[in-house]
C-alpha cells in the first residue's frame, strides 16, 4: 500500500503534488518555472557565446581581406591605395616623393620571361626595403613602377637616401632561375619635394614623373632630384 | 569532409526528432499509469528508485517498460491530460519567442539548424530533470519534475519537426 501511494505521487497524472497544501504548490510551481527559464536562459546564452566567437572569427577575417586590398601581391608592399592611405594617415607630410622605375624591364620579361620578370620585381622590393630607413614609405603602383615617401625635408638628405636606392638595386647582379648568368638590373628615379598643402600629393607626383623621365633621357641608372641636376 | 559531416546532420536531425518524439510518448505512457498492479517483472522499490534518479537505462532495459507503453490502456484516451503540460508549453514558448528576437536583433539563424536547436532545447529539459533529481528532492515533485523533461522532449521535437515539414514543402514548391 505504502508503494502504491509512493507510486501514485511520482506518476505524471498525480493531482497530490499540485493539490497538497499551499506551500507546496508554490515549490512545485518554483521548480518547474525554474527549470524551464533555466534552460532557456543556459541555451541563449550558449547561442550568445557562440555567435559572438563566430564574429570575431569573421571580423578577423574581414581585417585580414581588407588589409590584403592594400597590399600588392607579388611584392608584398604596399600598392598605390595602401600607399595613398599610409600617406593621408601622417601627421606630416613633409618629404620627399621619389617614383623609382626598373631601367629595361621589357627586355628583361622578353628576354628571360615574365617568371623571371616577376622574380626581379620581388627581389627590387626587397633590395629597396632594404635600403629604406624604418619611417619611409615604399609602395608598388604597377608595373614596374615604385613610389617612395621619403620623411625629410632636407634636400640633402633626400638625395642621399634616392641614390643609395639606385646603388642598392645596381651593385649587385641578380640571379635568375634557370639562368648560369647573372643579370645587371638598374633603377632610374626622379623625387620632388612634397609638402603639407592640400593638392601638393598630385603635384609632387606629376613633378617626380617627369624628373623620371629626365633620368631615363639622361643616361638612366640615376636620381633626378627638384632642383639638382641629374646625378649619377 | 565537415560540410558533408553537417549535411549528414541535418538528414539525421528529422529522424532523431521522430525517435525522439516516440520515446518520449512511450515513457508518458509508461509514467502515466500508476497502478502498483501493473508491474509484473520489476520490484516495486527498484522501479521507485530508477523514477527518483531518472534512471533511463533501467527503464528502457524493464521488461515492464514496454508491457505496459503498448498496454490497451496506455494507448488509450486516458492518458491524454498525462500529455499536457504548462510548463513545457510555456518553455516552447519563450524558446520560440527568444529565437525570433535574436533572429532580429542578433544574428540570423539558419533554418536548417532550427530542428536541432529543438532538439538540444527538449533534451536540455530532461537533464535538467535529472540534475534536480540528483538533490533530494520530495517524493511529490518528482512527478512535475519528470513531466517537464519529458514533455519538453515531445514538445520541442514536434516543433522541430514542423520545422522541418516547413522547409522540405517550401523546398518542394
Amino acid at each position: 500500500m505504502r508503494s502504491a501511494y509512493a507510486l501514485s505521487t511520482l506518476c505524471l497524472l498525480a493531482p497530490s503534488a499540485f493539490a497538497a497544501d499551499p506551500w507546496r504548490q508554490i515549490a512545485t510551481h518554483a521548480t518547474m518555472l525554474a527549470i524551464v527559464l533555466s534552460v532557456n536562459l543556459l541555451f541563449f546564452f550558449f547561442l550568445s557565446l557562440a555567435s559572438a566567437v563566430s564574429n570575431k572569427r569573421k571580423r578577423s577575417a574581414i581585417t585580414t581581406l581588407s588589409e590584403e586590398a592594400y597590399l600588392d601581391p607579388l611584392t608584398r608592399l604596399l600598392n598605390r591605395r595602401g600607399f595613398e592611405r599610409r600617406l593621408n594617415r601622417q601627421s606630416s607630410l613633409s618629404g620627399f616623393l621619389i617614383i623609382i622605375d626598373i631601367d629595361d624591364f621589357k627586355s628583361i620579361n622578353d628576354t628571360y620571361g615574365h617568371d623571371a620578370g616577376d622574380r626581379v620585381l620581388s627581389a627590387v622590393a626587397s633590395r629597396l626595403k632594404q635600403a629604406l630607413r624604418p619611417e619611409d614609405i615604399v609602395s608598388r603602383f604597377g608595373g614596374e613602377e615604385f613610389v617612395v615617401f621619403c620623411r625629410t625635408p632636407h634636400l640633402e638628405e633626400a638625395t642621399r637616401l634616392g641614390q643609395r636606392l639606385v646603388q642598392t638595386v645596381g651593385e649587385v647582379p641578380f640571379e635568375l632561375p634557370a639562368q648560369s648568368e647573372k643579370v645587371t638590373v638598374t633603377i632610374s628615379a626622379g623625387a620632388a619635394e612634397l609638402t603639407n598643402k592640400p593638392t601638393a600629393y598630385l603635384g609632387a607626383y606629376r613633378a617626380a614623373d617627369s624628373l623620371l623621365y629626365k633620368a631615363k633621357s639622361s643616361g638612366k641608372n640615376r636620381l633626378v632630384i627638384h632642383p639638382e641636376s641629374p646625378q649619377e | 569532409m565537415s560540410l558533408s559531416v553537417i549535411k549528414l546532420g541535418y538528414r539525421v536531425l528529422p529522424l532523431a526528432a521522430i525517435v525522439s518524439v516516440f520515446f518520449a510518448v512511450l515513457l508518458v505512457n509508461f509514467l502515466s499509469i500508476p497502478d502498483e498492479g501493473t508491474l509484473t517483472d520489476s520490484d516495486i522499490e527498484a522501479y521507485l528508485q530508477a523514477l527518483r534518479s531518472l534512471d533511463l537505462l533501467w527503464i528502457v532495459t524493464s521488461k515492464d517498460f514496454w508491457l505496459i507503453s503498448f498496454s490497451s490502456k496506455a494507448l488509450s484516451l486516458e492518458t491524454l491530460p498525462a500529455f499536457l503540460n504548462s510548463y513545457s508549453a510555456l518553455s516552447l514558448l519563450i524558446f520560440c519567442v527568444g529565437l525570433v528576437i535574436y533572429h532580429r536583433t542578433s544574428s540570423a539563424i539558419k533554418a536548417e539548424r532550427l530542428c536541432g536547436y529543438f532538439l538540444l532545447m527538449g533534451w536540455m529539459h530532461l537533464l535538467m530533470a535529472k540534475g534536480v533529481l540528483l538533490f533530494s528532492v520530495p517524493d511529490k515533485l518528482i512527478g512535475p519534475v519528470l513531466a517537464v523533461g519529458m514533455l519538453s522532449i515531445l514538445y520541442f521535437s514536434l516543433a522541430g519537426l514542423g520545422t522541418e515539414a516547413y522547409r522540405l514543402l517550401r523546398r518542394r514548391r
